[in-house]
């Protein structure tokens, strides 16, 4: 293994082919992350078009350096302007703006984006850390835990809804599953659900469900609601490299806690369900627990910047081990990521162990030079970048739609595809107004195949009793005891709101 | 939401009980949990709405006891689904209007091909929506077809839809 993780980092290294395509991740993952209307998710949706086609490790480390960047430019606005891109992103304003209002934006942004970095770097580590702890878990696992396991990733993806949102979640995820057995069935040869038409029948189409259900209802509420923060002034983000530097120094200064707040993200992120934005929150809370003077928080406390930051790019290297492992992702980002891989050919489960360690270390690596590229990028042109936030999200709306539209006919050259982006389209709009989750979706429409192939799989060896074995019966227990929880808590939350409106 | 997905999961089980017996297994493995899920959540969003009535009732009963004097804030008690805001007639024109831009590009890509829809698109968006001058919007136009061309036609080679009509009015106007 010593041989695997040392040989890919060389690999990585001296071909300028890798290191082209991450730096190019680097830039569009910076741009996204700043610019107003774009999210992670979004992201990755559009750039599978592209990819489709590449071989497997290219195109699996482009989408992934995009994604793990994503964090540590969408903190810019959150300190400059106290606009924070996403939920991620939140905790770092409640001292990153304060910062910057008492003059110490270079501060703040040198500390967070190092902590950023390397809370990414640490994730890495963590997650490579698991590999030898893992396998014989991952190995242990047989086509009927496999089926289960496709359920509790829908299980727990829908779990990020919320309380009672749980229900509409698994529904969503189930909608996935169904839309995957469209095509040919490969027991019977049977055409399900395809007609005469012949384009369903290799199944539908990956690229168009991901853009259609993400991509198309976020650039209409986008349009809906406006997208720019151009109110706030642009001389906020002026600032000196003296300060950007001090900022810098500021996470050796804390190292203890930059290792705390990496591991206990990149943990949390190895949980799934628990969502990206936990994470960062937990991480902050944290800072101020172990503080000697937690009365600093809230206005300006340099370890409230770096704590959240850290968590939240550490939470990437986290969640891609069950993303990889167990084809249960991490969360509503890693989701789309996971479908992304299926599209270049990568099958999550134990044969990554066993087949294909190669591009694990790939991907760990990727996450470690592209950090480390974001960070030295921002650093230099943090300033420059910040001006971003000042587009208008309008302008994005009609080359996010043309990008959606060329991708769903791209990736079969067929027009039908364009057809089937409309009413998914119009699905994923309707699941976004009525605030209903969308992520599950991908999960079922990605994990219905495997699930189908492994239940078949099951049921040829065990019979229908095949549930009744030890680790399928666990499996069991985390889905009902997830479904249970999400009830439990949301029966809480109502209750509470009755008892306080009596109470009143 | 509740209603559609119920009704499409009818109607997918339904379908799928025509096919043989192992081709129908997962669909009915997804399908039929889906549609108690989906009367579950039915009964929950009923029972939800229902509390939402009793508690407008009862907020209109007191205010008219009071005769309306008093300003019973109760926002903060209100259940979730009360809170939610209400879309508004101006929210579901923009809708509308986005959605037909929307099915506009998927349409002009269909009958007239890409490389004749995607600039025509990029200008009436910019300047009805956006209001961007229109040496902006014809700058982007350009730089959108460019970039359509390199990236997809020479990069990538794919070849662009032509449109369904584009032959035609083509051979009409130059035979």
């Amino acid at each position: 293994m010593i041989e695997t993780m040392f040989g890919t980092l060389f690999t990585m290294l001296t071909t300028p082919y890798y290191l082209w395509l991450m730096l190019i991740a680097v830039l569009i993952g910076i741009w996204v992350g700043i610019t107003p209307g774009i999210g992670g998710k979004l992201s990755i949706a559009l750039a599978i078009p592209f990819v489709f086609g590449w071989e497997m490790i290219p195109g699996a480390i482009f989408l992934l350096t995009m994604h793990a960047v994503n964090g540590t430019s969408g903190q810019i606005s959150s300190i400059m302007f106290g606009v924070p891109g996403d939920g991620d992103d939140a905790a770092t304003v409640l001292d990153g703006h304060p910062m910057a209002q008492k003059g110490e934006a270079g501060r703040a942004l040198g500390a967070s984006m190092t902590a950023s970095g390397v809370g990414g770097i640490i994730g890495a580590i963590v997650f490579a850390l698991m590999i030898p702890v893992l396998e014989p878990v991952v190995l242990a696992f047989s086509p009927a835990e496999f089926f289960l396991l496709a359920l509790l990733g829908i299980t727990f993806i829908a779990f990020l809804a919320g309380g009672s949102g749980i229900f509409k979640g698994i529904i969503v995820g189930l909608y996935g599953m169904m839309l995957g057995t469209i095509g040919m069935d490969p027991q019977t040869g049977t055409a399900r659900y395809s007609g005469d038409y012949l384009f369903l029948w290799d199944g539908l189409s990956l690229v168009t469900a991901v853009l259609a259900i993400f991509a198309v209802p976020e650039m209409i509420a986008l349009g809906v609601k406006g997208g720019a923060i151009s109110a706030v002034s642009k001389e906020a983000a002026k600032y000196s490299y003296r300060q950007l530097f001090d900022g810098v120094l500021d996470v050796p200064r804390h190292w203890w806690l930059v290792i705390r707040t990496s591991v206990i993200g990149a943990v949390i992120g190895m949980i799934p369900g628990l969502g990206g934005s936990a994470a960062a929150w937990i991480c902050y809370g944290h800072a101020v627990q172990s503080s000697g003077t937690p009365e600093r928080f809230g206005k300006g406390a340099v370890e409230g910047v770096i704590a959240p930051e850290t968590a939240s790019n550490a939470k990437e290297g986290g969640s891609l081990l069950p993303t990889l492992f167990f084809g249960i992702p991490g969360s509503s980002g890693m989701a789309i990521l996971l479908g992304a891989f299926l599209i270049l050919g990568i099958q999550p489960g134990p044969t990554l162990i066993t087949q294909n360690l190669e591009l694990v270390w790939m991907l760990i690596w990727a996450l470690v030079v592209g950090n480390i590229m974001a960070v030295v990028i921002l650093l230099f042109f943090a300033r420059w970048v910040a001006l971003l936030t000042f587009v208008r999200g309008e302008l994005l709306i009609p080359f996010v739609l043309i990008l959606c539209v060329v991708g769903a006919f791209v990736n079969e050259a067929q027009w039908e595809n364009l057809v089937i982006l409309v009413v998914l389209s119009a699905i994923g709009y309707g699941l976004l107004r009525a605030d209903w989750p969308r992520a599950p979706f991908v999960i079922g429409l990605v994990l219905g195949p495997i699930a189908e192939e492994s239940l078949h799989k099951a049921l040829a060896l065990w019979g229908p009793g095949f549930f009744l074995r030890p680790l399928s019966l666990v499996l069991i227990a985390l889905i009902a005891l997830t479904i249970g929880w999400a009830v439990y808590t949301g029966r809480r939350q109502s209750l509470a709101i009755g008892t306080g409106a009596v109470a009143k | 939401m509740t209603v559609v997905m119920l009704a499409v999961f009818i109607a997918m089980v339904g379908i799928a009980s025509q096919y043989p017996p192992d081709a129908r297994f997962m669909p009915f493995v997804a399908g039929i949990p889906a549609i108690a899920l989906c009367l579950l959540q039915l009964y929950l969003d009923l029972r939800r709405s229902r509390r939402v009535r009793e508690h407008e009732t009862a907020r209109q009963k007191l205010s008219r006891i009071t005769g309306g004097r008093i300003d019973f804030d109760m926002a903060r008690e209100r259940p979730a689904a009360v809170r939610s805001t209400p879309h508004s007639s101006a929210t579901v024109r923009r809708e509308l209007a986005l959605w037909g831009y929307f099915l506009g590009l998927v349409g002009g890509v269909l009958l007239f091909g890409f490389m004749a829809t995607i600039p025509v698109f990029v200008v009436v968006f910019l300047r009805q929506w956006a209001k961007t001058s229109w040496s902006f919007a014809l700058g982007l136009a350009v730089a959108a077809s460019t970039v359509l061309y390199l990236v997809f036609i020479l990069g990538l080679k794919v070849g662009p839809h032509p449109g369904f009509v584009t032959g035609f009015i083509l051979e009409r106007l130059f035979g």
